[in-house]
């Protein structure tokens, strides 16, 4: 059965349907984080011995991980604008660039828990490392999500071109919001966990 | 290469730019010594809105978009106010502190010291 909607775009909403599919899901999305922020700042804000995490945190690494993020998320949007413009080769170079960001963002926070768990810091050591670890571990898993998304469209996934170069380009779009949400995420995350 | 793809080329470079200038501002705000920690808070947070609305507008299009997607996210922020806002209804209570005991908070403060003798991150 063909998905309807998928390239043409639906008369009562003026979308493509994965488009408002993914806004849906970036909604849930927002309330998943929004209740860990919620829970933290009640957590932080209620604990007369709340233990520093900014004394064991390492600042630049996750000033590293932030560019690393930015990156990403301006090689995703220019591999979108690639296919707009009908530049398959333009666009595995963006997608790379990506996909390296992101690798290299896993890289850096692997380095990071290690050095934690090294040192004997454990989520279960006090709440605000319960904290650190709860929401950037969250965050990895959707950092991982999107890698497994990008290798399948710079993969398998890019046949699609030949075939629906439209439908094809609408997923990159759709995939395009998905990180940048997990970039705008992390915006948050840094300066609440690492700074303030 | 159509003049509006040049355009938004150019957007996507400048926010680029604004984001990595901003990332810098961030991390040197947290090395000021505000009057007030609600002070240091409040401008962390502040450029944290900025860096988060120039994701938003330009890169997920939000500034150009239609009826439906700005339904859907004024829907889930009043929402997420309310999450956010639980917090403030909250007595002070204590409420989970190190694993219950102050005991553990010393030996943390402790160990963290033994970390940075180490000199680890």
């Amino acid at each position: 059965m063909q998905i309807p909607y998928n390239e043409e775009l639906r008369p009562d909403t003026g979308l493509y349907n994965a488009k408002l599919g993914i806004w849906l899901f970036l909604a849930s999305e927002v309330m998943l984080f929004g209740a860990l922020f919620s829970a933290y700042i009640m957590l932080r804000t209620s604990n007369p011995y709340w233990f520093d995490i900014k004394t064991v945190l390492n600042i630049p690494l996750a000033t590293l991980n932030t560019v690393l993020l930015i990156t990403s998320s301006v090689t995703m949007v220019m591999s979108w604008v690639a296919l707009k413009l009908k530049d398959l080769n333009k666009f595995k170079l963006y997608l790379g660039i990506t996909l390296l960001c992101s690798f290299g963002f896993l890289i850096v926070k692997y380095f990071e828990y290690a050095s934690k768990f090294e040192h004997g810091l454990f989520p279960s050591s006090s709440t605000s490392l319960a904290c650190y670890f709860t929401m950037t571990g969250l965050h990895v898993l959707h950092v991982l999500g999107g890698v497994a998304v990008f290798l399948y469209l710079i993969g398998p996934g890019i046949k699609m071109w030949d075939s629906e170069p439209e439908r094809f380009t609408n997923r990159i779009e759709v995939v395009g919001l998905y990180w940048h949400f997990v970039d705008l995420v992390w915006i948050f995350l840094f300066p609440a966990l690492y700074l303030l | 290469m159509s003049k509006d793809i040049k355009h938004h080329i150019k957007i996507y470079r400048n926010v680029f730019i604004a984001l990595l200038v901003l990332t810098v501002a961030t991390v040197g705000v947290s090395y000021i010594h505000f009057s007030s920690h609600a002070m240091g808070l409040a401008v962390g947070l502040l450029i944290a809105c900025v860096k988060g609305y120039l994701v938003a507008s330009h890169f997920m299009h939000l500034n150009d978009e239609r009826k439906w997607i700005y339904g859907t996210l004024i829907f889930t922020m009043l929402f997420f106010f309310v999450l956010l806002a639980m917090p403030l209804m909250w007595h002070n209570n204590s409420v989970g502190y190190g694993n219950g005991s102050y005991e553990n908070v010393q030996h943390l403060d402790s160990s963290n010291l033994d970390y940075k003798k180490k000199g680890g991150h």
